[in-house]
């Protein structure tokens, strides 16, 4: 990263944050109201982190149940259609409940503070978009109390399965709809905070790699939350105002839905990952000592991937019947994607290499990451070869890929991001013990839970099936021993955030990691509730 | 946060919001025009 150094900052000797003395000259807010009308950056990246871990508990009790389910087999506790609603509200809840919300709450918290800027640009835009996820997700939820139950076409949402569900299909319509709007108002905050509101000095290219990951995540998501809201409209009316824009019955054509569907969907999983890249990007400098190699490449990358992400929509389609012209331009052009994401592997092992590296929390999840991405990313090439990806669609093996993205991928970078960031949130040092335990308990049971299903999938396991032959009773019932053993670690975070919470732990100095760069160390830790009123010079 | 900065952000917003209007109605139109008896 391009050397960022506070060069001068105004009324320097006394605290350039203003401290918690102006806390209480700004009237800060208490009680309930400090919450329920937040406009605090701060407040409500809190807000959207609970939230997130909430939505994140429930997506992984309903998988859970699944693993329950598919334990020995047979049906054992839920009718197979039940056991689809399970499915895909994990999915939803897992995506738009859980990590999308969890990088917004982390954009809201260090955007603000790594520009220099006091606040987001729409203050209470903003607390109007993290209300609306509360809403949706009751909406959500409270579809499985509906006639019919809740739906259960899968979080792709294919036709013509939306058009045989009950009324929890509008429900979730809905609530997708709402999560939409929120994170549409989420990125358009989060575009014009980095545009408009930089502290002087901080040009594009100083900026730290989590505000340019999100700044393209932020486009990324302006292009394509509005597709995905006109196309579960046209599910809507197809459903209830006699259109027929999916419903073949009627004459429309349901291939039509994956395609718009995708053209959403496939930029979606990078909007899932692309923050999480410029997470890693803060976190292996820290602790390898050592400035990030290829600062303006990891930028241009992160460009390329999202530019990249807008024209390989179709190879979540080969098998619906296209051209083979068509097949191998989706192939080739899904498999130009791995060149910009090596280069940021390259930059990151680069920036280890001779590093005095030292391995804390935050470090382990991140080189964690960077080992098991790859992994996911590796399937995701060989699953953008059309002949293999034929075979294998909609088995096992891509449900062991896109968990390798998303878990060792999101997830993992959260959990780095958040154990790197704890010290500046709570003022406390979180406990380095119980994160190692947390770290190592999740790495061992996240393979024992996701390697065996690349085999299932190799054999022919099909995905979102309640029962299944004998022959994959041992993967499964490795894949639901490892699936508990997952769900159990996760206590050990919440053990450790609630201890720092709590005020219990060493105090946290404002720069608690000796080689962390940016301004957000530049505060007091836990930073004040109003930071950067006058902005200061970056040099 | 001065007025005139104010001022700036909303624009730039608003251009945005813009966007996603004109990329919502331009989806559900061509999808109109795309399928016949759509409507």
């Amino acid at each position: 990263m391009s050397s960022v150094t506070v060069d001068q900052i105004p009324g320097k000797g006394e605290d350039i944050s203003h401290d918690h003395h102006d806390d209480h000259a700004h009237g800060m807010p208490h009680g309930w109201r400090r919450w329920l009308f937040a406009t605090n950056h701060k407040d409500i990246g809190t807000m959207y982190l609970i939230f997130a871990f909430i939505m994140f508990l429930e997506g992984g009790i309903l998988a859970l149940l699944l693993r329950s389910e598919l334990f020995i087999p047979g049906i054992q506790f839920f009718q197979p259609e039940l056991f689809n609603q399970f499915t895909t509200m994990h999915g939803l809840i897992m995506i738009f409940g859980a990590i999308m919300p969890a990088f917004v709450g982390f954009a809201n918290w260090m955007i603000p503070l790594q520009i220099g800027a006091s606040d987001m640009a729409f203050a209470r835009m903003n607390n109007f978009s993290f209300w609306l996820m509360p809403v949706a997700a009751i909406l959500l939820t409270a579809s499985f109390f509906v006639p019919g139950g809740a739906t259960a076409a899968g979080w792709t949402l294919y036709a013509p399965l939306t058009m045989q569900m009950g009324p929890g299909m509008d429900l979730a319509i809905f609530a997708i709809h709402l999560m939409g709007a929120a994170s549409i108002m989420g990125a358009i905050n989060i575009i014009v905070t980095i545009l408009n509101m930089r502290a002087p000095g901080m040009t594009l290219m100083k900026m730290p790699l989590f505000c340019w990951t999100w700044l393209i995540t932020a486009y990324l998501l302006i292009a394509v939350m509005p597709v995905l809201a006109a196309a579960i409209t046209m599910i809507l009316t197809d459903r209830h105002f006699g259109t027929a824009f999916f419903n073949a019955a009627a004459g429309g054509d349901p291939v039509l839905y994956q395609h718009i569907f995708w053209f959403f969907g496939h930029p979606e999983v990078y909007i899932m990952i692309l923050p999480a890249f410029g997470i890693i990007s803060a976190i292996v400098p820290a602790f390898a000592r050592k400035q990030l190699f290829g600062y303006s490449s990891m930028v241009y990358a992160t460009a390329s991937i999202a530019i990249l992400s807008f024209i390989v929509w179709a190879h979540h389609m080969f098998t619906t019947g296209m051209p083979v012209t068509a097949q191998l331009y989706f192939m080739y052009a899904t498999m130009l994607i791995s060149i910009p994401t090596g280069v940021k592997v390259f930059n990151w092992v680069a920036t280890m290499w001779k590093g005095s590296m030292t391995f804390e929390t935050p470090m382990l999840f991140a080189v964690g990451f960077i080992f098991v991405f790859t992994l996911g990313g590796f399937t995701g090439l060989i699953l953008s070869v059309a002949p293999i990806d034929i075979q294998v669609h909609d088995t096992y093996y891509v449900v062991a890929h896109f968990h390798y993205v998303l878990v060792a991928g999101s997830l993992f970078a959260l959990f780095a991001g958040a154990y790197y960031w704890i010290p500046k949130w709570t003022g406390k040092m979180y406990d380095e013990r119980l994160g190692k335990w947390h770290f190592w308990m999740t790495m061992i049971s996240f393979n024992v839970t996701f390697f065996p299903m690349h085999f299932m999938g190799l054999a022919g396991m099909p995905r979102r099936y309640a029962d299944y032959a004998s022959q994959f009773t041992d993967f499964h019932q490795i894949a639901t021993i490892g699936a508990f053993w997952f769900g159990l670690s996760q206590l050990i975070f919440m053990w450790a955030v609630l201890k720092a919470y709590a005020g219990k732990g060493e105090q946290a100095a404002a720069k608690p990691w000796e080689a962390a760069e940016g301004l957000e160390w530049t505060v007091p830790s836990p930073a004040p509730f109003h930071t950067f009123e006058t902005p200061p010079v970056v040099r | 946060m001065t007025p005139e900065q104010r001022r700036k952000n909303k624009r730039t917003g608003l251009i945005f919001l813009v966007i996603v209007a004109v990329l919502f109605v331009w989806v559900v139109v061509r999808k109109i025009m795309d399928t016949p008896g759509a409507l």
